[in-house]
């Protein structure tokens, strides 16, 4: 359907972004689903994960720390792993294998139905219907999921550590946030949000190359899951590479 | 609306299908390219709409050419040429009424939504699709989806008409009214351009017929590879 690449791709649909509010009375629709659809029924998925993930950490963590008097650093580990570094990557590694390969899916076979031509004659531009709401929707969806797989996380870490020994929620939580530094909101938001870009941006462009045939979308999903993973991985140590470079600086 | 098709060539995967075709349909003319299953059609078609740029020549839309257009000449080109593919091309995931508001929101942004509500739902009792409505179109049949297809396409009162395999999917009660609607839009002066292989029940309306040779045809240079005709 596109026969550019990926970077004029790219540019093209973050250039839409600018005109989004001309065609809101088409694209509006499109972005509100996608937000209910990445950021809202994944909400279950993500909460499981959390708690485990959360609970995980305490259950691995709190034991040998005390053997060596040393339980303190459970705070800074659980904002390590939960805020920073695993939970972010775990939250995109979800919406990419959820809603990355249902964008890709949908996409192409609306190619092969023959939806985008369609579209075009209508006078509608596919990406700013199709692909800057999704892409939008998907950013929005995943600062939406990580705020929640945070606060999941930790009350899944609060409850395991009443196992271990009872602490009072202010106690738990005052020493929690003792350990937050504001840079790691900002990492951990700016590691979704680019995430997010990326995954829609890349599913989006494999479902839109393909031609014609429906045996090329599963090709296609097989190709976006990949080079999305890759794109994650990417961002992800960029990102953990400049905090360690901004806290050293501090 | 007035089409010039001039000197269109096209190959895909480097065979040639469509060599050298130069046609006029001046407003309000009817034309039927027809040709055998592989002739390129449906090339031509989607070469006409714009969803396919041709290779070689240009396209002139009331004597401009398509690539020249400003903005809003190709934004009034869009919203005056009614397109019917030979799929029903209905977005799946959306309502029938949803599918039918969207050219409405995209070209005619001022009127109300009532109004707008008011214009589909008197598209599709003309098509008797009113209770299909709320449906998904993904769940329609064929015949349905090919009817709320051309409800599509109408609702815009087009100035011109391209119609790949009209009276394909749908009954025979269906054909007619498609036939008689056919008609009536010529006699209002819209200008009409049809693909199709049952010439027999069109060719009394066209002006003039475009035969589409085969590919093979076009490589011997043998036979004509694209004949123009005017109809008596």
């Amino acid at each position: 359907m596109i026969n550019y690449g990926f970077l004029p791709f790219s540019a093209y649909v973050v250039s839409d972004f600018l005109v989004f509010h001309r065609h809101r009375s088409i694209s509006l629709e499109i972005l509100l689903r996608q937000i209910r659809f990445t950021g809202v029924e994944a909400l279950g998925l993500v909460m499981l994960i959390a708690l485990l993930i959360g609970a995980l950490i305490i259950v691995q963590g709190y034991p040998l720390l005390s053997s060596i008097g040393q339980v303190k650093w459970i705070y800074a580990i659980l904002i390590s792993t939960i805020v920073r570094d695993l939970g972010p990557f775990i939250v995109c590694f979800v919406v990419l294998a959820r809603s990355g390969t249902a964008i890709t899916t949908e996409l192409g076979n609306m190619v092969v139905r023959k939806e985008i031509d369609a579209l075009i004659a209508m006078g509608v531009s596919p990406i700013s219907y199709l692909v800057a709401p999704r892409v939008l929707g998907m950013v929005a969806s995943l600062i939406l999921l990580m705020s929640y797989f945070v606060a999941c996380g930790i009350f899944g870490g609060y409850l395991v550590s009443n196992a271990f020994a009872s602490i009072p929620v202010s106690t738990f939580f005052v020493k929690l946030m003792a350990q937050l530094h504001w840079l790691d909101m900002v990492i951990m938001l700016a590691k979704v949000a680019f995430s997010g870009l990326m995954i829609s941006l890349i599913a989006s462009y494999h479902g839109l190359t393909v031609k014609s045939a429906i045996t090329e979308v599963p090709q296609r999903n097989i190709k976006a899951v990949g080079r999305g993973l890759i794109a994650l991985c990417i961002i992800h140590v960029l990102f953990t590479l400049l905090y360690f470079a901004l806290m050293s600086d501090w | 609306m007035k089409i010039e098709l001039r000197n269109i060539s096209h190959s895909l995967a480097e065979q040639p299908i469509l060599a050298n075709i130069s046609i006029t349909v001046e407003s309000g003319q009817c034309l039927l390219i027809t040709g055998r299953s592989g002739s390129g059609k449906s090339l031509l078609f989607s070469i006409i709409c714009d969803i396919t740029r041709p290779q070689q020549g240009t396209v002139l839309i009331d004597d401009i050419a398509m690539p020249a257009m400003t903005a809003l000449q190709y934004a009034r080109f869009r919203r005056d040429l009614g397109v019917i593919f030979q799929v029903s091309a209905l977005i799946s995931n959306l309502t029938l009424e949803e599918n039918l508001l969207l050219p409405l929101n995209r070209h005619h942004s001022r009127l109300s939504h009532d109004e707008k509500l008011q214009k589909v739902h008197g598209i599709c009792e003309e098509f008797g699709l009113t209770q299909y409505l709320d449906q998904r179109t993904d769940r329609l049949s064929s015949g349905l989806a090919s009817l709320a297809g051309l409800a599509r396409a109408l609702l815009m009162e087009p100035k011109a008409l391209i119609w790949d395999a009209p009276m394909a999917q749908v009954d025979r009660h269906w054909c007619r009214h498609e036939l008689a609607l056919l008609k009536h839009l010529k006699e209002k002066g819209t200008t009409l351009i049809l693909c199709s292989n049952r010439q027999e029940l069109i060719v009394s309306l066209a002006d003039q017929q475009l035969q589409l040779g085969l590919p093979e045809e076009l490589a011997s240079g043998g036979a004509h590879a694209a004949q123009a005709q005017k109809c008596q």
